[in-house]
């Protein structure tokens, strides 16, 4: 099963190619439709079973995922659902649908495209890092080229057509993933993200749509997708995230200079339970190999690195755990085989005197 | 800011209405809201906020007809309870419903991104014009330069005919 190819990979958006330390991945996404078909919500199954088999056909011919892997939604297992969510190769709503969706996800999981979501094509690019420009290039290059084998709905004056009205004009959602354990220790993590948010962009956490932020990873996005060309959409979130980046490094130079021993006890805290712990619940684990991958980055811990820190993170989400042990597990379970995996994957490292 | 309704209280709540081109926005308190019949504690869908609830207008319409697109046959009730549309044609059916959610939800009302290839550059042009126009009525004049620029843009002479000429 392709799936089971997947979690023996660490997933190539959390490498440390591109790792500012503080941008953990970058993402655009483009919403399309096409012209005269119902959208996936309201169209009825055979419309949509039709649909994905052609687009599928469509899709062969665009050079960047000709031999990409495909997998129809309804033969997924729900573990295996969580596996995919867990990469960000797919969407809560895309794993509730039924026949007629697929996925379309290159082999380096760099290029995925879901078929009847809530749109006909979501087509998603995402690499580690602050990579905007280049995800919009590779993305937009599918886009142009898929686009010359189907016919988009698309009006001149209110641009590509989404089942939602929220997404229509460029149907562009650019977004960065970004860690700030540094202002959350000073303190001044409210103000930042009040801030965004009066600037017209969305903030979210790291479970993305509708959740809290945990382990102090937010995701950044464009609100607007209208009466804006993508170009500029883009150079504002690359403005105001390097500006966030700023910040996080600002707050984390002041850690250091007036609150060091804060720091370290938190930094060290951390450790400790990580590498004693029998029992590690999931939004514990997060928290902690935050703080842990905040040691890492200020020169506090030996031995360790920041990709290394995101593999246990995606290596310990349910999901994945599940599809590696064989079997599903119970929460009690679950904490206990996350423990284990947490010590194993700590062996060696240690704390900077 | 004052409430403009009880004058008493802090304005916390801004609604913002557009009714054929005509806007009507007013700051008002938690309590005065309440009376109007919005539910601030309460999360509503953004159709029923924006269709159901609030302050009739001084140009007030009786109430819509449950129209249905042609194509799909989505009805407006039932775009209302989903915010979302049933096929590309709902744009066109429901042109007046969406005007005011996507003046809400985006920062223009046109489209001035890529287009795909194929994509008539003369019916693009004509639709900015349209758009232009009914920017200026309703007085939205970055709106309208920013229309003016694009279009300019678009007709604007290649570079080798210009030197041809002169």
């Amino acid at each position: 099963m392709v799936v089971d190819d997947l979690v023996k990979h660490p997933g190539s958006w959390l490498s440390t190619e591109n790792d500012a330390g503080v941008v953990v991945s970058s993402r655009v996404r483009l919403a399309r439709n096409i012209r005269g078909i119902a959208f996936p919500g309201w169209a009825g199954e055979d419309e949509c079973v039709k649909l994905c088999k052609g687009l599928r056909e469509a899709l062969k011919k665009v050079p960047a995922v000709a031999n990409a892997l495909f997998m129809e939604v309804a033969k997924l297992s729900p573990v295996e659902k969580e596996v995919l969510k867990e990469r960000h190769l797919i969407s809560s709503e895309f794993a509730e649908r039924g026949a007629g969706s697929g996925l379309v996800v290159t082999g380096d999981e760099r290029i995925a495209i879901m078929i009847n979501e809530e749109d006909h094509l979501r087509l998603q690019a995402i690499s580690p890092g602050m990579n905007l420009l280049s995800v919009w290039e590779e993305i937009n290059a599918v886009d142009s080229e898929l686009g010359r084998h189907v016919e988009y709905a698309f009006s001149p004056s209110l641009g590509y057509l989404t089942a939602c009205p929220s997404n229509a004009g460029t149907g562009l959602r650019a977004s960065v993933m970004i860690h700030m354990p540094g202002l959350r220790l000073m303190g001044e993590v409210e103000q930042v993200t009040k801030a965004l948010t009066r600037m017209d962009f969305a903030v979210r956490g790291l479970l993305g749509e509708g959740s809290d932020a945990y382990g102090n990873m937010f995701q950044v996005s464009n609100q607007s997708t209208l009466g804006e060309n993508e170009t500029d959409i883009m150079a504002r979130l690359i403005q105001v995230v390097d500006e966030v980046v700023r910040q996080e490094r600002n707050a984390r130079a002041r850690l250091l200079e007036s609150r060091r021993s804060f720091v370290m006890d938190q930094v060290g805290r951390s450790f400790g339970l990580l590498t004693h712990a029998g029992l590690m619940p999931s939004m514990e684990a997060v928290d902690l190999l935050s703080t842990l991958k905040l040691g890492v980055e200020l020169g506090l811990v030996r031995n360790l690195t920041a990709a290394a820190i995101h593999e246990i993170i995606l290596l310990t989400q349910p999901g994945h755990m599940q599809k590696i042990a064989g079997k599903i597990l119970e929460a009690q379970e679950r904490d206990e085989t996350r423990a284990k995996i947490v010590k194993d994957k700590l062996r060696g490292v240690s704390l900077s005197k | 800011m004052q409430c403009e309704i009880c004058k008493e209280k802090k304005a916390t709540v801004h609604f913002k209405q557009v009714n054929d081109g005509v806007v009507q926005e007013m700051y008002i308190c938690e309590t005065c809201a309440a009376k109007k019949g919005f539910d601030v504690g309460a999360p509503v869908g953004l159709s029923e906020f924006l269709f159901g609830v609030g302050a009739p207008g001084p140009a007030e319409k009786p109430p819509a007809e449950d129209k249905a697109c042609p194509a799909c046959h989505m009805r407006r009730s039932d775009f209302r309870k989903t915010s979302r549309l049933g096929c590309p044609s709902c744009y066109e059916t429901f042109a007046d419903d969406l005007a005011p959610m996507l003046e809400d939800m985006h920062r223009g009302l046109t489209h001035v991104g890529k287009v795909p290839t194929g994509a008539s550059a003369a019916s693009r042009v004509a639709a900015l014009r349209q758009a232009l126009e009914s920017a200026v009525v309703a007085q939205n004049f970055e709106e309208a330069a920013r229309l003016r620029d694009l279009i300019r843009e678009l007709t604007a002479e290649p570079a080798s005919e210009k030197a041809r000429r002169t």
